[in-house]
C-alpha cells in the first residue's frame, strides 16, 4: 500500500504541477471532505448493524449459522477458532447478498482475529474474496439501470453472476498458486 | 419490488424476538454493539481520508486521463471497447466515481446496449479493490498487502475481459 500511494500521490503531483498547479490542494481537500461524508453514512450504517450484530450473538444466532459454514470456512481460511469462522461466514453472506455496507465491519474484526493468530494466508484471502466481490443480486446496478430507463435490468443478472463467479475463482487460484510456488521454493532452498 | 426491502426488517425482528424471549438484555447488548462500531470508525477513518485523497488526485491531476489514453491500444488488441477503458480503471480506486462513470455510460449508450450491458457486468464483477484492502487490512499489524491487492487486480480484470466476451453471447 506504501508504494502504491507514493507512485499515485506522486505522478498525480507532478502533473498537476506541470499543467494545473491550483487544482492540486482543492483535489486533496476535497478527498479528504468526501472521506469525512463517507465516514459519516459509514457510521450510522455500523452503528445499527454492529448493534443488531451483537444482539444475534448474545442470543447465539451467529452460532447456529457459523454451524453451517463453519466447517468449509475453517478448513478454507486455514483458522482454528470458531468465532473466527463466525466472522468471515457472516462477512460471506452478507457480502453475497450485497449488503457491503455491513459486510465490511465484519471483515474488518475477522481480519484482526486472522492476524492475531498469525493467518496472514487468511487474511490476504479475506481481502481477494472481497475485492473480486461475490454478489448474487448486483442491487446497486439493478437499480441504476432502472433510474436510466433500462427497459430489462433483469438480463445482466446471468451475465454478472458468472463474471463475478469468474473473478473470484481467478482470485483464489492465482493466490494458491502464489502461495504453491512460495512454498515450493521454500523447500528447494531447504 | 426488491427482495431485500422485505429481508432486512424481517431479518432484524426475528433476532430482536428471539433475543427478547431467551431474556437476553436486548437493550445493553445493542449499545455495546454500538460502542464498538464508534471505536472501529475511528480506526478506520484514516486509512479511509488516505485512500480517497489518493484517487480524487488521481482523477484532478488528470492522470486517469493520461493513463486511458496510454493503455487505449492495449485495450483495443484485448476487444475491450474504448468507452469502458476508463471505467475499468477507475473502478478499483473509487466507488462513487465509477458508479457517476457507469450512469454517464448509461445514459449515453443506453442501459440496452452492448456497452451498457458490459460496463454493469464490469461494475458487479468487481470492488474497489484498493479501499477494500486498505480497509480490511487496517487493523492487522502487517500492512503487506501487496500480494493480495496485486491478485484481487489481476482477477478483477481478467473478469472484464471476460466479461466483453460474456456480454457478447447474452
Amino acid at each position: 500500500m506504501n508504494a502504491i500511494f507514493f507512485v499515485f500521490c506522486a505522478l498525480s503531483l507532478a502533473l498537476c504541477l506541470i499543467f494545473s498547479p491550483d487544482k492540486a490542494l482543492p483535489a486533496m481537500l476535497n478527498g479528504a471532505n468526501k472521506s469525512l461524508a463517507l465516514t459519516l453514512t459509514l457510521a450510522s450504517v455500523y452503528c445499527v448493524w454492529l448493534g443488531v450484530f451483537k444482539v444475534l450473538e448474545k442470543a447465539r444466532l451467529t452460532d447456529r449459522l457459523a454451524t453451517i459454514f463453519k466447517k468449509p470456512v475453517m478448513k478454507i481460511f486455514k483458522t482454528k477458532s470458531e468465532s473466527t469462522a463466525k466472522l468471515i461466514s457472516l462477512n460471506l453472506t452478507s457480502n453475497m447478498l450485497g449488503l457491503g455496507g455491513i459486510a465490511t465491519p465484519l471483515g474488518v474484526s475477522a481480519c484482526k482475529q486472522l492476524e492475531e493468530e498469525n493467518n496472514r494466508m487468511g487474511a490476504q484471502l479475506l481481502v481477494i474474496v472481497s475485492a473480486t466481490s461475490i454478489q448474487l443480486l448486483p442491487t446497486s446496478v439493478l437499480s441504476l439501470i432502472s433510474a436510466s430507463a433500462g427497459k430489462n435490468p433483469e438480463s445482466i443478472i446471468l451475465p454478472t453472476l458468472i463474471c463475478t463467479i469468474f473473478s473470484t475463482t481467478c482470485g483464489v487460484f492465482l493466490f494458491t498458486l502464489v502461495n504453491f510456488i512460495k512454498r515450493k521454493r521454500a523447500k528447494k532452498s531447504l | 419490488m426488491n427482495i431485500s426491502v422485505y429481508l432486512l426488517p424481517a431479518f432484524i425482528l426475528i433476532a430482536f424476538c428471539v433475543a427478547f424471549f431467551k431474556k437476553i438484555n436486548l437493550y445493553e447488548s445493542f449499545v455495546s454493539g454500538v460502542n464498538e462500531a464508534i471505536g472501529l470508525l475511528f480506526s478506520i477513518f484514516p486509512y479511509i481520508c488516505a485512500v480517497l485523497i489518493m484517487s480524487e488526485l488521481f482523477e484532478a491531476s488528470g492522470l486517469s486521463f493520461y493513463l486511458t489514453k496510454l493503455l487505449t491500444p492495449l485495450f483495443n488488441f484485448l476487444q475491450i471497447p474504448p468507452k469502458l477503458t476508463k471505467l475499468i480503471l477507475i473502478k478499483p480506486l473509487s466507488g462513487s466515481g465509477s458508479i457517476a462513470l457507469l450512469s454517464d455510460i448509461y445514459a449515453e449508450h443506453g442501459a440496452d446496449s452492448y456497452i451498457g450491458k458490459c460496463a454493469s457486468c464490469i461494475f458487479g464483477c468487481s470492488e474497489t479493490v484498493f479501499y477494500i484492502s486498505a480497509i480490511y487490512l487496517s487493523q492487522c499489524k502487517n500492512k503487506n498487502a501487496r500480494l493480495a491487492i496485486a491478485i484481487s487486480l489481476i482477477a478483477c480484470f481478467l473478469s472484464c475481459i471476460f466479461a466483453c466476451f460474456i456480454c457478447k453471447l447474452f
